[in-house]
């Protein structure tokens, strides 16, 4: 070994150069150690420079040797690098390995390698093929801290947390696996139409220890490997599918799917068959009876012109009037677990031959034997069909020609005077004035001019029917204040419901029926007698609602009535049919005159007065009402809301108008003094108000639009 | 669990109810009735019952309907409040007559 310096520069280059000045050698003479690499600092500050130790070499040959082999020595050094930790032997040579160089290119070469190099990794600990490698250094050992998804034995005990490496420790890393499991079931539709297989693949969660660069700390982490696994087999399937008795409608393809799928879902593996719902029997109609409530033309002047009546669809005889189609049956559908479903039944019409038809072809065809206007009524499945002969009358009915009563329709071409008396089962015309008489039609009456002290009555109400509504009505209300009671009970704390379970609402409905609501019991009862006397009249919907009444509130025993449920249920099926039958009760009535004084004006249905208006008249419409002119006096009540031109008098005659609290009055002058009423709510106008439409908030409150 | 105590005076007892009044006491009702049938005046108190069920308001009506049936003298007393509170919900002063309540 010759001279030996220390030098400094700027990099390592320099301080090589440096240093070679100084010894005034040529690189190739010299052995160049790295003490120190140049820092770069900002502006200079921590900045150190690179410092190198140079050593003359005596030898020639011996450093020829190496020089040759710097590629070789650096892989070697490589090698030992990593495996330094085993061979001790090697370390040492390693650890006091120089660098020959006597040219830049290896000094370079060096420089890159620079960080695997020994001293580098002394303290450090690496891993390598999941395996974990250290060296350490007197001053400083290693740690490793242990991460997510792996467990570390060191010297057979889990390291918890953190720990030291030291080069004699026995390392083992067992990784964790998950392995979560494909999970499927099979649920069938309550019709057992559509079986469906839901599957959620399983999947195994691996974990694989990645390598980390050698470092003074590392964290021992492992990348974790998700497999999706799909375990489900479709042996599986067809033997749960065998066990839930589902014996036809498979959709193989979907099976095979299913069991293939990677991702989870739901698929339809058998499907059933839906019914084909039929048809009900139906009547076909081969007359025009639509203008059956369609009164006279108004001119465009606003005038009526009577000859243009268009209540004059006929038939004559020999006419068919309707075709009777039977009901088509529905086609039964199959489940999947090969039971039938069946269709809804179909039923044939029920057809109900009136005066003046008969049916031919086995009853597939309903012809008139009279002439006059067809009349076809349809409620459900019964049908009523018939002709309606028509009386014209020339000129008055007076004391001269007598009272008229007639089963069909009745024209009046003159007046209706004083005392005398019209019935008809069908329509009414008059065509001039009715003075003090009285008109009673079912069906349409049509009053050309004048209604003066008269009495009018349009339409047919089915009396049971009238009164069983105005029944529930009554239980409607009382049933929504029981409900009430019974929710207000349940919210007392002293209140216990401990024979709930056992009696439902039973022992409950008989405390509060005993007083506080005896008044529901005698309204039932009432119900139930009335609907008795007439079940051949009356719809299978009123017998099935007082059967109901009566389980629910008659009963001896508890019942699946007696809970809270069944009787909102019930509740709402009152309300159902008071709504139905309100709307049926208004079809046949309808009424339309010019202009009314002092009389009496009811119709089931719709009400138009045209002409100049109503004088001190009671009207009652069950429909709807319209005015075109005035209402001076009197008292009106249009169950379907009001539409009038003008109320109130300047003279003060008390005019009253009156609709349900669902509907609205509309006025397009409203004089001072008039009252509106909308349900129980009145309102008196003080001063005259144009364009008002008044009906009820939810505060039961009238408020104008 | 349901009990009742009663204190007799002569021709007077005091029947003490303590506990629900509920599904659970419809057996001992009957009981109750039997015990009370040597005497013309007969107070019932109330104040040891917390709650009550309709089946125990139920069972009450039978007691105080059998009684007076018999031409005894009967009267309620010491309801609780929330007790009361469901008593005139179901107006039970209007089903037993109003001298029962004794105040």
């Amino acid at each position: 070994m010759g001279q030996t310096i220390i030098a400094k520069g700027r990099n390592i280059d320099e301080a090589i150069n440096v240093g070679l000045k100084i010894l005034k050698s040529a690189q190739d003479d010299v052995l160049i150690e790295i003490i120190q690499k140049e820092t770069k600092g900002i502006l200079g500050i921590g900045f150190k420079p690179a410092i190198v130790k140079l050593t003359k070499i005596q030898d020639q040959k011996e450093r020829k040797d190496s020089a040759e082999n710097v590629e070789d020595i650096i892989e070697d050094l490589l090698l030992n690098s990593h495996y330094s930790s085993i061979e001790s032997n090697e370390k040492e040579e390693s650890e006091k390995l120089k660098i020959e160089s006597n040219a830049k290119e290896e000094s370079e070469k060096l420089k890159i390698q620079e960080p695997l190099s020994q001293d580098d990794l002394e303290g450090k600990v690496w891993v390598e093929n999941g395996k974990i490698f250290c060296k350490s250094s007197p001053l400083h050992y290693p740690t490793i801290t242990i991460g997510k998804g792996v467990q570390l034995f060191k010297n057979n005990e889990l390291v918890t947390g953190t720990t030291v490496v030291t080069e004699t420790d026995q390392f083992e890393i067992k990784v964790k696996e998950e392995i979560i499991e494909t999970k499927w079931n099979i649920t069938i539709d309550q019709e057992k139409l559509n079986v469906v297989l839901h599957v959620e693949p399983g999947m195994k969660k691996s974990f694989v220890i990645k390598d980390i660069a050698p470092d003074y700390h590392i964290e021992l982490n492992a990348e974790e490997h998700v497999e999706i696994r799909n375990d489900l087999e479709y042996k599986q399937i067809l033997q749960e599918l065998e066990a839930l008795n589902v014996t036809r409608g498979f959709d193989f393809v979907e099976i095979r799917n299913a069991v293939n799928t990677n991702k989870a879902g739901s698929f339809v593996i058998a499907t059933g068959v839906k019914p084909k719902e039929g048809k009900n029997g139906w009547v076909e109609l081969k007359v025009n009876i639509d203008s059956q409530q369609t009164g006279p033309k108004l001119r465009e002047d606003g005038t009526v012109d009577f000859r243009e009546l268009k209540n004059i669809s006929t038939v004559n005889k020999g006419q068919v009037m309707a075709i009777v189609h039977p009901p088509v049956p529905g086609i039964p559908g199959i489940t999947v677990t090969n039971e039938l479903i069946p269709a809804q039944p179909t039923y044939p019409v029920k057809v109900q031959l009136g005066k003046g038809v008969t049916a031919i072809e086995n009853g597939t065809k309903i012809v008139a034997v009279e002439t006059g206007r067809p009349h076809i009524e349809q409620k459900g499945m019964l049908v009523k069909v018939s002709v309606i002969e028509k009386l014209i009358h020339q000129g008055d009915v007076d004391i001269a020609s007598g009272n008229i009563r007639f089963k069909g329709d009745v024209d009046i071409l003159g007046n209706v005077e004083n005392g005398m008396i019209v019935e008809a089962e069908g329509n009414i015309t008059v065509l001039k004035n009715v003075n003090r008489a009285n008109v009673v039609a079912k069906q349409a009456i049509i009053i050309g001019q004048n209604v003066i002290g008269g009495t009018i009555s349009s339409g047919e109400s089915n009396p049971l029917v009238l009164e069983l509504t105005h029944l529930l009505s009554i239980i409607k209300e009382h049933v929504e204040r029981l409900i009430a009671s019974i929710k207000q009970l349940m919210a007392t704390s002293a209140f216990k419901m401990t024979d709930l379970k056992q009696n439902g609402l039973f022992p409950l409905i008989q405390l509060l029926l005993s007083h506080k609501f005896r008044l529901l019991v005698t309204t039932i009862k009432q119900y139930i007698e009335v609907s008795k006397k007439g079940s051949q009249l009356l719809d299978q919907d009123w017998m099935n609602l007082s059967e109901q009444l009566r389980l629910c509130f008659f009963s001896r025993v508890p019942n699946e009535y007696h809970s809270l449920e069944q009787l909102t249920r019930l509740l709402e099926d009152i309300g159902e049919i008071i709504k139905k039958n309100d709307i049926e009760g208004s079809q046949n009535g309808y009424i339309q005159l010019s202009y009314a004084l002092n009389s009496k004006i009811y119709c089931s249905g719709d009400i138009e007065i045209i002409g100049q208006g109503c004088y001190n008249c009671k009207i009652h419409a069950g429909g709807s009402l319209k005015i075109k002119g005035l209402v001076r006096g009197g008292e009106i009540y249009a169950r379907l809301g009001a539409t009038i031109k003008e109320t109130g008098s300047e003279s003060g005659v008390p005019t009253r108008i009156i609709v349900p609290s669902d509907q609205t009055v509309k006025i397009e002058l409203a004089r001072a003094e008039t009252v509106i009423q909308i349900g129980k709510v009145k309102y008196t106008f003080q001063k005259d108000q144009h364009f008002i439409e008044a009906f009820l908030n939810e505060k039961e409150q009238i408020v104008f639009h | 669990m349901f009990s009742y105590e009663c204190v007799q005076d002569g021709q007077n007892v005091t029947v003490s109810f303590k506990g629900d009044l509920d599904i659970e006491v419809t057996e001992t009702m009957e009981e109750i009735i039997k015990k009370l049938q040597p005497f013309q005046y007969v107070h019932i108190n109330l104040g040891e019952v917390p709650f009550v069920d309709s089946t125990g308001i139920g069972l009450l009506i039978h007691l105080v309907d059998t009684l007076k049936q018999e031409n005894k003298d009967v009267t309620i007393s010491h309801i609780q409040p929330d007790v009361e509170e469901v008593f005139k919900i179901i107006q039970l002063k209007e089903i037993l007559g109003e001298e029962i309540f004794a105040r």
